[in-house]
């Protein structure tokens, strides 16, 4: 692990030309237009007012974190001399978690807060997983990050979405879900790609199949989570919160349902991989 | 037995992302209009992104993952949330409810526990790690031994 370093997080930019090329970059990547419905803070009441803005705040903490797994990952591919277009699609994603830092920062200033928060800025090194040679290496660190936690995110948001009323926040919310679909479906192109390789080299199938008896259980840990549950407010709830008794089940839901078939078309015995689950390590 | 729009739409995903000819994705490489048979969802309401209550979210109906997307006009799920706000005024949380009591009552959620570089609720000054979005740092595992 890396040590610790403790700083303020800040969705700011600078007084240089570089703030017109991220602008330029925002425009040409956005799939949602930007501008987003109006947004009268005196009609919300200022316990959920509150209860939402720092969930963005944690929000934009996360997805700038989340930069960083990405951009690393784009790394590996070079490393692994994957397609361009994969390469290059990997490096947008990162800079999509860098943009959605900027869109979480947005909503955090609308809401009537600061787009700062102290936290860990130390870039933890991404998963290399000894032993392990670089083509299976890399569809392990893809798939965790995109048919499993991606996918769970782009479940998540589609809960959110579907209860939430504001108008507002309905769109914030669908500029970021915009992107994580691609993040999704990133890792099943992958496996697209790396289709002939696993099947010359069906011992490395195997050791996939390990390794998702371990990745599963640790992103259970992470992001299933566990009862006792708050019981939110139906209008907090319509102003998009989320909801862990809805994260809960949509997690289930999703790796049942979804990833683990998914994977399976490929060949993964991602189910039972899924039933066997627990930590290797 | 009803399945829920969030699993259709990740049932597309996982499913009909680029192989066509895969059962359950009849005729079409769409996560959109695609899914298990057993979902058989129908072209309108199988994309959640098509659930447009408000005008202003149709462009993300350009955002589905290919072109078999329904098409603006799509009106699927129009009949949802309304586009006003609703009143927000009569249910303030409790102080248990925002966790603003206790700084992080619900650690033990899940989020933010275990090795996969998740951000503490404590660290966020949450209540619960709950906006966890975007990829988790995948978990180390070495060879066989």
């Amino acid at each position: 692990m890396t040590e610790p370093s403790r700083g303020v997080l800040r969705a700011a930019l600078s007084d240089t030309p570089l703030a017109a090329e991220r602008a330029l970059l925002e425009a040409g990547l956005q799939r949602v237009e930007p501008a987003p419905p109006p947004l009268d803070l005196m009609a919300i009441d200022p316990a959920h007012l509150h209860a939402v803005r720092e969930q963005w705040l944690g929000r934009m903490v996360v997805e700038h974190r989340s930069s960083t797994v990405f951009s690393q990952l784009a790394q590996q591919l070079i490393a692994r001399n994957a397609p361009l277009d994969a390469q290059a699609v990997m490096m947008r994603m990162a800079l999509d978690e860098l943009r959605h830092t900027g869109t979480c920062g947005e909503v955090v200033v609308a809401l009537g807060g600061v787009a700062e928060k102290e936290t860990d800025l130390a870039v933890q090194p991404l998963a290399e997983h000894r032993g392990v040679p670089i083509e299976e290496r890399v569809l392990r660190n893809v798939l965790y990050t995109t048919t499993l936690s991606e996918l769970v995110a782009c479940a998540r948001f589609a809960a959110v979405l579907e209860r939430t009323e504001h108008p507002y926040f309905r769109h914030q919310l669908r500029r970021l879900l915009a992107d994580e679909v691609l993040h999704a479906q990133f890792g099943f192109y992958y496996l697209m790609i790396e289709r002939p390789w696993l099947e010359a080299h069906p011992e490395r199938l195997a050791s996939l199949e390990r390794y998702l008896v371990h990745a599963f259980a640790v992103i259970e840990e992470e992001l299933a989570p566990k009862p006792p549950f708050p019981r939110l407010p139906e209008g907090l709830l319509r102003l998009g919160h989320e909801d862990p008794a809805e994260a809960r089940e949509v997690f289930y839901a999703t790796m049942e349902g979804a990833t683990a078939p998914g994977l399976a078309r490929f060949g993964i015995d991602a189910p039972r991989a899924w039933r066997e689950r627990r930590r290797l390590a | 037995m009803h399945t829920p729009r969030y699993l259709r739409f990740a049932r597309a995903l996982a499913l009909c992302s680029g192989l066509a000819s895969l059962p359950g994705c009849p005729g079409t490489d769409s996560a959109a209009d695609a899914g298990d048979p057993l979902d058989a969802p129908s072209p309108p309401d199988a994309p959640v992104l098509a659930d447009a209550p408000v005008e202003n979210d149709a462009p993300l109906l350009a955002d589905a993952p290919t072109s078999d997307a329904p098409a603006p006009g799509d009106d699927a799920g129009a009949e949802d949330a309304g586009a006003e706000d609703a009143p927000l005024v009569a249910d303030a949380p409790t102080a248990n409810d925002t966790g603003s009591g206790d700084p992080c009552a619900s650690c033990d959620c899940g989020f933010g526990v275990g090795d996969a570089g998740v951000p503490a609720c404590s660290d966020l000054g949450l209540p619960f790690c709950c906006p966890v979005v975007g990829p988790l740092a995948p978990p180390d595992l070495p060879a066989w031994a």
